[in-house]
């Protein structure tokens, strides 16, 4: 019994080491994707929503030039990035 | 080793043959390897500012005279030098950290094995992105989940405070960089054989010991690789800084390759932008060497 316990605390142990990788390395990239799904207003609120409460695609749409003429040529004359 | 009747006999040597079979490597590394880099460096021994394009002149190495006389270049070296420990140190150490646990087994190994990839396939101007919406003053994400833990009172802006400006860019170059220097350790960690580690133990050696004496050799070679892949890529790191940061606030994080940046295009000053590159590249070189000579004797001598 001494054996399974020590290996189930070596097993935990290296889950916990493995969860704080999947924080830092994962954390940059859901929120890359979280953030292409908001809309501007959701994207710019404080505290920010930590997931899309109102999902959308049209951030996609707008770059395939499928949006709404209007925030398409918006985009179009915003500056890059920032 | 008899004597072979080929049509080529194997001992005689064939300088000519040689040169012409090889002639579409040579011919294609001598227009876009060789060129560029001699260009560059005869443009770093003249006076060559756009501003001025008739002033182009040969001055031998008053460029590189002015740049190590400048205060300028020594606060961008320093800012350089502290940039490459901290991310070289900080890559390397974390890279080589998640590549042993990512060799133990445990349950979701396969899927942090997946997710690490991610960041590498990530573009450094899109990483620079990324962490720029992170750390945003206003609304990043990183200021809202350490105010919820209590960690910081108020919203920090990360990116335009003179003291956490570098610490930003070298967790953004980090989080860059840890996929290749873990994928590269944990290649080298699975071809080491389990005979030896059953062999240490039966002979009492304790996780550190084994890890000393073991696993620390035969990483060697990896790790030289990572050390000095990371080291060239620290020191000509410029997309982050052009994304996060610009080289400041203030001179913060003016390091030598956006200096080598501002200088040839924003002031055109071509020659000595060029010998700024040259000095990186000398300096990439040199360490390089150093590198060399310390790890890969030790190496050998472990085997």
């Amino acid at each position: 019994m001494r054996r399974r316990s020590t290996f189930s605390a070596r097993t935990a142990l290296l889950m916990a080491a493995a969860l704080l990788f999947f924080l830092f390395m994962f954390t940059p990239v859901y929120w890359m994707v979280a953030t292409s799904l908001m809309t501007e207003s959701e994207m710019l609120t404080v505290p920010p929503h930590f997931y899309p409460h109102e999902p959308t695609l049209r951030n996609y749409a707008t770059i395939f030039g499928l949006g709404d003429p209007g925030v398409l040529a918006m985009a179009q004359n915003r500056a890059p990035a920032v | 080793m008899a004597s072979r009747r080929g049509w080529i006999a194997p001992r005689e040597p064939q300088p000519f043959l040689f040169f012409v079979l090889n002639s579409p490597a040579i011919l294609l590394l001598l227009a876009f390897v060789l060129y560029p880099i001699a260009y560059s460096f005869i443009l770093s021994l003249h006076s060559y500012n756009l501003r001025q394009p008739a002033r182009f002149r040969f001055v031998g190495l008053d460029n590189y005279a002015t740049i190590f006389a400048s205060e300028q270049f020594w606060r961008a070296a320093k800012t350089t030098a502290l940039f490459s420990a901290g991310s070289i140190t900080l890559t390397v150490v974390l890279g080589t950290l998640l590549a042993l646990l990512l060799n133990e087994r445990f349950p979701g190994r396969s899927l942090l094995r997946a997710i690490i990839l991610i960041p590498w396939a990530i573009p450094p101007v899109v990483n620079g992105l990324i962490w720029q919406w992170l750390l945003e003053g206003r609304y990043g994400l990183v200021n809202a989940v350490l105010k919820g833990a209590g960690v910081i009172d108020t919203y920090h802006s990360w990116l335009t405070d003179y003291n956490t400006a570098m610490p930003a860019l070298i967790v953004a170059q980090v989080w860059n960089h840890i996929p290749f220097v873990s994928i590269v350790v944990l290649a080298a960690l699975q071809t080491i054989p389990d005979e030896f580690y059953e062999a240490a133990e039966m002979d009492g050696a304790n996780l550190f010991q084994r890890f000393h004496a073991i696993t620390l050799p035969w990483l060697s070679h990896s790790l030289l690789l990572v050390l000095i892949t990371q080291t060239m890529v620290a020191l000509r790191t410029f997309d982050i800084i052009y994304v996060l940061t610009g080289g400041g606030p203030g001179d913060s994080t003016t390091v030598l390759a956006w200096l080598t940046y501002v200088t040839t295009f924003n002031f055109a000053d071509f020659g000595k932008g060029n010998a700024y590159a040259y000095i990186i590249a000398i300096t990439t070189m040199t360490l390089s060497v150093v590198y060399i000579r310390m790890l890969w004797r030790r190496g050998e001598l472990a085997r």
